[in-house]
Protein backbone atom coordinates (compact mmCIF):
# COMPACT_ATOMS: atom_id res chain seq x y z
CA UNK A 1 0.00 0.00 0.00
CA UNK A 2 3.00 2.65 0.81
CA UNK A 3 4.22 1.81 -2.91
CA UNK A 4 0.71 2.79 -4.17
CA UNK A 5 0.35 5.44 -2.91
CA UNK A 6 4.07 7.22 -3.14
CA UNK A 7 2.92 6.16 -7.16
CA UNK A 8 -0.32 7.62 -7.10
CA UNK A 9 1.77 11.16 -5.84
CA UNK A 10 4.20 10.58 -8.24
CA UNK A 11 1.45 10.56 -10.90
CA UNK A 12 -0.42 13.77 -9.72
CA UNK A 13 1.37 16.10 -12.66
CA UNK A 14 -0.08 14.32 -15.26
CA UNK A 15 -3.53 13.31 -13.77
CA UNK A 16 -3.73 17.46 -12.92
CA UNK A 17 -2.84 18.13 -16.47
CA UNK A 18 -5.40 15.24 -18.32
CA UNK A 19 -8.04 16.71 -16.02
CA UNK A 20 -7.39 20.16 -16.75
CA UNK A 21 -8.06 18.87 -20.47
CA UNK A 22 -10.94 17.11 -19.32
CA UNK A 23 -12.52 19.80 -17.73
CA UNK A 24 -10.59 23.21 -18.93
CA UNK A 25 -10.53 24.85 -15.64
CA UNK A 26 -8.11 24.35 -12.88
CA UNK A 27 -10.89 24.72 -10.25
CA UNK A 28 -12.77 21.12 -11.50
CA UNK A 29 -9.19 20.10 -12.87
CA UNK A 30 -8.31 19.57 -8.93
CA UNK A 31 -11.63 18.77 -7.62
CA UNK A 32 -11.56 16.05 -10.44
CA UNK A 33 -8.09 14.58 -9.18
CA UNK A 34 -9.09 14.94 -5.37
CA UNK A 35 -12.02 12.52 -5.91
CA UNK A 36 -10.45 10.37 -8.36
CA UNK A 37 -7.42 9.68 -5.59
CA UNK A 38 -10.08 9.45 -3.11
CA UNK A 39 -11.77 7.14 -5.12
CA UNK A 40 -8.30 5.15 -5.90
CA UNK A 41 -7.95 4.73 -2.44
CA UNK A 42 -10.90 3.48 -1.25
CA UNK A 43 -10.81 1.36 -3.62
CA UNK A 44 -6.80 0.23 -4.11
CA UNK A 45 -7.61 -3.27 -3.60
CA UNK A 46 -9.31 -3.21 -6.59
CA UNK A 47 -6.14 -2.20 -8.95
CA UNK A 48 -4.19 -5.24 -10.18
CA UNK A 49 -0.50 -4.89 -9.78
CA UNK A 50 1.36 -5.10 -12.85
CA UNK A 51 -1.08 -3.22 -14.90
CA UNK A 52 -0.54 0.79 -15.76
CA UNK A 53 -1.77 2.53 -12.56
CA UNK A 54 -1.69 6.09 -14.87
CA UNK A 55 -4.21 3.85 -17.07
CA UNK A 56 -6.23 3.22 -14.32
CA UNK A 57 -6.32 6.89 -12.83
CA UNK A 58 -7.64 7.89 -16.23
CA UNK A 59 -10.27 5.84 -16.68
CA UNK A 60 -11.85 6.61 -12.71
CA UNK A 61 -11.29 10.60 -13.91
CA UNK A 62 -13.13 9.90 -17.20
CA UNK A 63 -15.68 8.13 -15.29
CA UNK A 64 -16.15 10.70 -12.16
CA UNK A 65 -16.33 13.64 -15.00
CA UNK A 66 -19.02 11.81 -17.40
CA UNK A 67 -20.87 11.15 -14.23
CA UNK A 68 -20.50 15.23 -13.40
CA UNK A 69 -21.85 16.29 -16.84
CA UNK A 70 -24.26 13.81 -16.51
CA UNK A 71 -25.65 14.61 -13.30
CA UNK A 72 -25.69 18.28 -13.95
CA UNK A 73 -25.52 19.17 -17.47
CA UNK A 74 -22.41 21.22 -17.38
CA UNK A 75 -21.08 22.76 -20.64
CA UNK A 76 -17.51 23.47 -21.39
CA UNK A 77 -15.98 26.49 -19.45
CA UNK A 78 -14.20 29.36 -20.67
CA UNK A 79 -10.08 28.54 -20.32
CA UNK A 80 -9.34 30.24 -17.00
CA UNK A 81 -5.41 29.04 -17.64
CA UNK A 82 -4.39 31.81 -19.81
CA UNK A 83 -5.04 34.95 -18.00
CA UNK A 84 -2.31 33.05 -15.55
CA UNK A 85 0.16 33.29 -17.73
CA UNK A 86 1.22 36.93 -17.28
CA UNK A 87 3.38 38.36 -14.49
CA UNK A 88 6.90 37.85 -15.48
CA UNK A 89 9.29 40.88 -17.54
CA UNK A 90 10.89 40.77 -20.70
CA UNK A 91 10.15 40.52 -23.68
CA UNK A 92 10.83 37.19 -24.69
CA UNK A 93 9.49 35.64 -21.57
CA UNK A 94 6.15 37.40 -22.69
CA UNK A 95 6.77 36.38 -26.35
CA UNK A 96 6.81 32.30 -25.35
CA UNK A 97 4.17 33.05 -22.55
CA UNK A 98 1.61 34.66 -25.73
CA UNK A 99 2.46 31.30 -27.67
CA UNK A 100 1.90 28.93 -24.81
CA UNK A 101 -1.67 30.98 -24.17
CA UNK A 102 -2.25 30.67 -27.95
CA UNK A 103 -1.89 26.91 -27.51
CA UNK A 104 -3.64 26.49 -24.11
CA UNK A 105 -6.67 27.91 -26.35
CA UNK A 106 -6.07 25.71 -29.14
CA UNK A 107 -6.15 22.64 -26.85
CA UNK A 108 -9.03 23.19 -24.92
CA UNK A 109 -10.55 24.69 -28.06
CA UNK A 110 -11.01 21.00 -29.63
CA UNK A 111 -13.25 18.55 -29.23
CA UNK A 112 -13.08 16.41 -25.77
CA UNK A 113 -11.81 13.04 -27.42
CA UNK A 114 -9.08 15.29 -29.56
CA UNK A 115 -7.95 16.69 -26.45
CA UNK A 116 -7.80 13.61 -24.72
CA UNK A 117 -5.51 11.71 -27.23
CA UNK A 118 -3.32 14.53 -27.53
CA UNK A 119 -2.78 14.72 -24.18
CA UNK A 120 -2.01 10.73 -24.05
CA UNK A 121 0.14 10.39 -26.87
CA UNK A 122 1.80 13.34 -27.17
CA UNK A 123 1.90 14.95 -23.95
CA UNK A 124 2.15 11.93 -21.59
CA UNK A 125 3.91 9.69 -24.53
CA UNK A 126 1.59 6.53 -24.61
CA UNK A 127 1.80 4.01 -27.50
CA UNK A 128 -1.25 4.08 -29.77
CA UNK A 129 -2.00 1.00 -28.48
CA UNK A 130 -1.85 2.31 -25.04
CA UNK A 131 -3.94 5.43 -25.37
CA UNK A 132 -7.02 2.89 -27.40
CA UNK A 133 -6.56 0.57 -24.25
CA UNK A 134 -7.52 3.81 -22.04
CA UNK A 135 -10.18 5.85 -23.81
CA UNK A 136 -11.61 2.12 -24.88
CA UNK A 137 -11.96 2.93 -28.75
CA UNK A 138 -9.52 1.28 -31.52
CA UNK A 139 -6.19 2.11 -32.64
CA UNK A 140 -7.71 3.20 -35.83
CA UNK A 141 -9.56 6.18 -33.52
CA UNK A 142 -6.62 7.24 -32.26
CA UNK A 143 -4.76 7.60 -35.37
CA UNK A 144 -7.77 9.48 -36.86
CA UNK A 145 -8.27 11.92 -33.85
CA UNK A 146 -4.84 12.17 -33.55
CA UNK A 147 -4.29 13.67 -37.05
CA UNK A 148 -7.62 16.20 -36.81
CA UNK A 149 -6.23 17.38 -33.72
CA UNK A 150 -2.87 17.95 -34.95
CA UNK A 151 -4.32 19.43 -37.97
CA UNK A 152 -5.95 22.23 -36.21
CA UNK A 153 -3.54 23.01 -33.54
CA UNK A 154 -0.71 23.43 -36.57
CA UNK A 155 -3.16 25.55 -38.19
CA UNK A 156 -3.81 27.41 -35.24
CA UNK A 157 0.16 27.57 -34.62
CA UNK A 158 0.47 29.65 -38.25
CA UNK A 159 -2.98 31.67 -37.15
CA UNK A 160 -1.22 33.16 -34.11
CA UNK A 161 2.22 33.47 -36.23
CA UNK A 162 0.42 35.16 -38.85
CA UNK A 163 -1.40 37.49 -35.99
CA UNK A 164 1.84 38.48 -34.62
CA UNK A 165 3.68 39.54 -37.58
CA UNK A 166 0.29 41.59 -38.47
CA UNK A 167 0.79 43.26 -35.26
CA UNK A 168 4.25 44.03 -34.99
CA UNK A 169 4.20 45.27 -38.62
CA UNK A 170 1.55 48.32 -37.13
CA UNK B 1 2.94 6.49 -54.63
CA UNK B 2 2.23 6.69 -50.90
CA UNK B 3 -0.29 8.70 -49.95
CA UNK B 4 1.41 10.90 -47.32
CA UNK B 5 -1.83 11.87 -45.29
CA UNK B 6 -1.80 13.52 -41.75
CA UNK B 7 -2.17 9.73 -40.17
CA UNK B 8 0.44 8.18 -41.85
CA UNK B 9 2.76 11.78 -40.70
CA UNK B 10 1.24 11.80 -37.45
CA UNK B 11 2.18 7.42 -36.70
CA UNK B 12 5.80 8.58 -38.17
CA UNK B 13 5.94 11.69 -35.84
CA UNK B 14 5.14 9.28 -32.49
CA UNK B 15 7.44 6.09 -33.80
CA UNK B 16 4.37 4.36 -34.27
CA UNK B 17 5.69 2.69 -37.69
CA UNK B 18 7.25 -0.62 -37.96
CA UNK B 19 10.53 -0.51 -39.44
CA UNK B 20 9.27 -1.10 -43.55
CA UNK B 21 6.29 1.21 -43.32
CA UNK B 22 8.34 3.66 -41.42
CA UNK B 23 11.18 3.55 -44.55
CA UNK B 24 8.61 3.71 -47.26
CA UNK B 25 7.24 6.38 -45.61
CA UNK B 26 10.87 8.71 -45.42
CA UNK B 27 11.39 7.49 -48.81
CA UNK B 28 8.43 9.23 -49.96
CA UNK B 29 9.51 12.30 -48.09
CA UNK B 30 12.13 13.11 -49.67
CA UNK B 31 9.98 13.28 -53.02
CA UNK B 32 7.60 15.76 -51.10
CA UNK B 33 9.04 18.70 -50.07
CA UNK B 34 5.28 19.66 -49.20
CA UNK B 35 4.87 16.47 -46.97
CA UNK B 36 8.17 17.44 -45.39
CA UNK B 37 7.06 20.79 -44.57
CA UNK B 38 3.60 19.91 -43.03
CA UNK B 39 5.84 17.12 -41.18
CA UNK B 40 7.64 19.83 -39.65
CA UNK B 41 4.58 22.20 -38.63
CA UNK B 42 3.08 19.03 -36.77
CA UNK B 43 6.08 18.13 -34.78
CA UNK B 44 6.15 22.30 -34.21
CA UNK B 45 3.28 22.54 -33.03
CA UNK B 46 3.55 19.15 -30.62
CA UNK B 47 6.83 21.15 -29.16
CA UNK B 48 4.65 23.97 -28.17
CA UNK B 49 2.19 21.81 -26.68
CA UNK B 50 4.45 20.19 -24.58
CA UNK B 51 5.75 23.57 -23.59
CA UNK B 52 2.27 25.15 -23.02
CA UNK B 53 1.54 21.85 -21.05
CA UNK B 54 4.63 21.09 -19.31
CA UNK B 55 4.23 19.39 -15.79
CA UNK B 56 4.82 20.92 -12.35
CA UNK B 57 6.28 19.35 -10.18
CA UNK B 58 4.85 18.46 -6.82
CA UNK B 59 5.71 20.10 -4.03
CA UNK B 60 6.15 18.98 0.32
CA UNK B 61 3.05 20.98 1.09
CA UNK B 62 1.19 19.62 -1.76
CA UNK B 63 -1.85 19.22 0.25
CA UNK B 64 -3.51 16.01 -2.06
CA UNK B 65 0.25 14.74 -1.81
CA UNK B 66 -0.10 15.06 1.86
CA UNK B 67 -3.29 13.67 2.29
CA UNK B 68 -2.16 10.25 -0.42
CA UNK B 69 0.89 9.95 1.99
CA UNK B 70 0.10 10.92 5.20
CA UNK B 71 -4.15 10.80 5.52
CA UNK B 72 -3.76 14.99 5.75
CA UNK B 73 -7.78 16.42 5.45
CA UNK B 74 -9.20 17.63 2.31
CA UNK B 75 -11.09 20.33 1.70
CA UNK B 76 -14.68 19.34 -0.13
CA UNK B 77 -14.79 19.30 -3.41
CA UNK B 78 -17.65 20.49 -5.36
CA UNK B 79 -17.65 17.01 -6.93
CA UNK B 80 -18.88 13.96 -5.54
CA UNK B 81 -19.23 9.95 -6.35
CA UNK B 82 -22.57 10.01 -8.15
CA UNK B 83 -23.41 7.22 -5.60
CA UNK B 84 -23.27 10.13 -2.44
CA UNK B 85 -25.33 12.54 -4.33
CA UNK B 86 -28.24 11.25 -6.44
CA UNK B 87 -29.64 13.03 -9.40
CA UNK B 88 -32.89 14.19 -8.14
CA UNK B 89 -31.34 16.05 -5.23
CA UNK B 90 -29.54 17.90 -7.36
CA UNK B 91 -32.41 18.35 -9.58
CA UNK B 92 -34.49 19.80 -6.57
CA UNK B 93 -31.75 21.39 -5.06
CA UNK B 94 -31.52 23.12 -8.61
CA UNK B 95 -35.03 23.47 -8.81
CA UNK B 96 -35.72 25.19 -5.18
CA UNK B 97 -32.91 28.01 -5.97
CA UNK B 98 -34.76 28.74 -8.42
CA UNK B 99 -38.03 29.01 -6.98
CA UNK B 100 -39.59 26.46 -9.06
CA UNK B 101 -40.00 23.06 -6.88
CA UNK B 102 -42.74 22.35 -3.86
CA UNK B 103 -40.75 21.10 -1.68
CA UNK B 104 -38.97 21.18 1.95
CA UNK B 105 -35.95 19.42 1.44
CA UNK B 106 -35.18 20.02 5.32
CA UNK B 107 -36.91 17.12 5.99
CA UNK B 108 -35.14 14.87 3.79
CA UNK B 109 -33.16 13.18 6.30
CA UNK B 110 -35.30 12.36 9.56
CA UNK B 111 -38.19 11.30 6.97
CA UNK B 112 -35.85 9.00 5.12
CA UNK B 113 -35.33 6.96 8.60
CA UNK B 114 -39.40 6.61 9.44
CA UNK B 115 -40.03 5.22 6.05
CA UNK B 116 -40.88 1.66 5.50
CA UNK B 117 -39.70 -0.62 2.14
CA UNK B 118 -40.31 0.99 -1.24
CA UNK B 119 -43.32 -0.24 -2.90
CA UNK B 120 -43.04 -2.83 -6.35
CA UNK B 121 -44.51 -0.71 -9.69
CA UNK B 122 -45.44 -1.23 -13.05
CA UNK B 123 -43.38 0.00 -15.31
CA UNK B 124 -45.38 2.01 -17.80
CA UNK B 125 -48.97 2.33 -16.18
CA UNK B 126 -51.10 5.05 -18.11
CA UNK B 127 -52.10 7.49 -15.68
CA UNK B 128 -55.67 7.09 -16.07
CA UNK B 129 -56.46 9.12 -13.17
CA UNK B 130 -58.56 11.77 -14.16
CA UNK B 131 -57.16 14.66 -11.37
CA UNK B 132 -53.45 13.39 -11.65
CA UNK B 133 -53.59 13.97 -15.54
CA UNK B 134 -54.69 17.32 -15.35
CA UNK B 135 -52.52 18.42 -12.98
CA UNK B 136 -49.38 16.92 -14.64
CA UNK B 137 -50.84 18.51 -18.06
CA UNK B 138 -51.47 22.04 -16.65
CA UNK B 139 -50.12 22.95 -13.27
CA UNK B 140 -46.85 24.76 -12.65
CA UNK B 141 -44.24 23.16 -10.10
CA UNK B 142 -44.96 23.89 -6.26
CA UNK B 143 -48.56 25.13 -7.09
CA UNK B 144 -51.53 23.43 -5.47
CA UNK B 145 -54.71 24.42 -7.66
CA UNK B 146 -57.84 24.15 -7.07
CA UNK B 147 -59.95 20.88 -7.62
CA UNK B 148 -56.86 19.28 -8.03
CA UNK B 149 -56.78 17.78 -5.06
CA UNK B 150 -53.97 17.26 -2.96
CA UNK B 151 -51.78 16.57 -6.00
CA UNK B 152 -48.78 18.71 -6.76
CA UNK B 153 -46.29 18.72 -9.18
CA UNK B 154 -42.56 19.24 -7.98
CA UNK B 155 -40.32 20.01 -11.11
CA UNK B 156 -40.80 18.98 -14.25
CA UNK B 157 -37.35 17.67 -16.51
CA UNK B 158 -36.35 16.55 -20.03
CA UNK B 159 -35.82 12.64 -19.66
CA UNK B 160 -32.20 11.36 -21.99
CA UNK B 161 -35.02 10.43 -24.97
CA UNK B 162 -36.66 13.60 -25.29
CA UNK B 163 -39.52 13.04 -23.37
CA UNK B 164 -40.88 15.75 -20.78
CA UNK B 165 -40.68 14.10 -16.98
CA UNK B 166 -42.77 15.32 -14.09
CA UNK B 167 -42.40 14.91 -10.31
CA UNK B 168 -45.43 14.61 -8.21
CA UNK B 169 -46.33 13.95 -4.77
CA UNK B 170 -50.04 13.30 -3.58
CA UNK B 171 -51.34 12.81 0.04
CA UNK B 172 -54.53 9.87 -0.62
CA UNK B 173 -56.43 8.36 1.52
CA UNK B 174 -54.46 5.34 2.43
CA UNK B 175 -50.96 7.55 2.53
CA UNK B 176 -48.31 9.35 0.53
CA UNK B 177 -47.81 8.78 -3.53
CA UNK B 178 -44.66 10.33 -5.03
CA UNK B 179 -44.58 9.34 -8.71
CA UNK B 180 -42.38 10.62 -12.23
CA UNK B 181 -44.72 10.75 -14.84
CA UNK B 182 -43.27 11.04 -18.84
CA UNK B 183 -45.23 12.45 -21.62
CA UNK B 184 -45.76 9.99 -24.06
CA UNK B 185 -47.44 11.11 -27.08
CA UNK B 186 -50.71 12.91 -26.02
CA UNK B 187 -50.55 10.67 -22.62
CA UNK B 188 -48.76 10.88 -19.46
CA UNK B 189 -47.73 7.68 -18.22
CA UNK B 190 -46.29 7.30 -14.76
CA UNK B 191 -43.32 5.85 -14.94
CA UNK B 192 -42.66 5.04 -11.17
CA UNK B 193 -44.33 5.87 -8.31
CA UNK B 194 -43.61 4.95 -4.46
CA UNK B 195 -46.62 4.77 -2.36
CA UNK B 196 -44.66 4.23 1.12
CA UNK B 197 -43.29 7.91 1.51
CA UNK B 198 -43.42 9.74 4.69
CA UNK B 199 -45.80 12.40 5.54
CA UNK B 200 -44.84 14.79 8.01
CA UNK B 201 -47.83 17.03 9.70
CA UNK B 202 -49.73 16.82 6.35
CA UNK B 203 -46.65 17.91 4.32
CA UNK B 204 -45.44 15.43 1.73
CA UNK B 205 -41.44 15.10 2.00
CA UNK B 206 -40.08 14.93 -1.54
CA UNK B 207 -36.72 13.22 -1.76
CA UNK B 208 -37.48 10.33 0.39
CA UNK B 209 -38.14 7.56 -2.00
CA UNK B 210 -35.37 5.46 -3.54
CA UNK B 211 -37.52 4.29 -6.04
CA UNK B 212 -37.97 7.17 -7.73
CA UNK B 213 -34.42 7.91 -7.65
CA UNK B 214 -33.47 5.00 -9.06
CA UNK B 215 -35.82 6.05 -12.03
CA UNK B 216 -34.71 9.57 -12.29
CA UNK B 217 -31.47 8.00 -12.91
CA UNK B 218 -32.51 5.94 -15.85
CA UNK B 219 -34.69 8.67 -17.42
CA UNK B 220 -31.24 10.80 -17.05
CA UNK B 221 -31.69 13.81 -18.72
CA UNK B 222 -30.84 17.74 -18.09
CA UNK B 223 -31.37 19.76 -15.46
CA UNK B 224 -34.88 21.09 -13.89
CA UNK B 225 -36.92 23.34 -16.62
CA UNK B 226 -36.96 26.97 -14.92
CA UNK B 227 -40.61 28.55 -14.45
CA UNK B 228 -41.05 30.02 -17.70
CA UNK B 229 -40.08 27.43 -19.89
CA UNK B 230 -42.12 25.49 -17.83
CA UNK B 231 -45.49 27.66 -18.43
CA UNK B 232 -44.48 27.56 -22.60
CA UNK B 233 -44.79 23.77 -22.18
CA UNK B 234 -47.75 23.97 -20.35
CA UNK B 235 -49.31 26.18 -23.00
CA UNK B 236 -47.91 24.23 -25.65
CA UNK B 237 -49.12 20.67 -23.92
CA UNK B 238 -45.96 19.84 -23.29
CA UNK B 239 -44.75 19.55 -27.05
CA UNK B 240 -41.07 20.08 -28.03
CA UNK B 241 -40.25 23.50 -29.32
CA UNK B 242 -41.15 23.19 -33.44
CA UNK B 243 -36.93 23.81 -34.21
CA UNK B 244 -36.83 20.34 -33.07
Amino acid sequence: MADFRRDLVDLLPQLRRFALALSRTHHDAEDLVQAAVERALRHADAWQQGTELGSWMYRIIQNLWRDELRAHRRRAEPLDAVMELAGDDGREVMFHQLQWAEMRVALQALPEEQRMVIVLVVLDGLSYQQAAGVLEVPVGTIMSRLARARARLAASLDEGTRTRRRVGKE
Amino acid sequence: MMELNDEILGALIDGALDDQKRAAVEQALRDDPGARLRVERLRAADVRIREAFALSAITAADPLARHILDGAPLPATTLRPRADRTRRQALFAAALAAGVCGVVIGHWASLRLARGPAAAMPPSAAAADPVLTLSLESSRSGDVGEGLGATRVLLSFRADDGRYCRVYARNRARGAEEGVACRAGDQWQVVAFDSTVAVDRGFHAAGASELIDRAMDRLGGGGAIDAAEERELIQRQWRAPESE
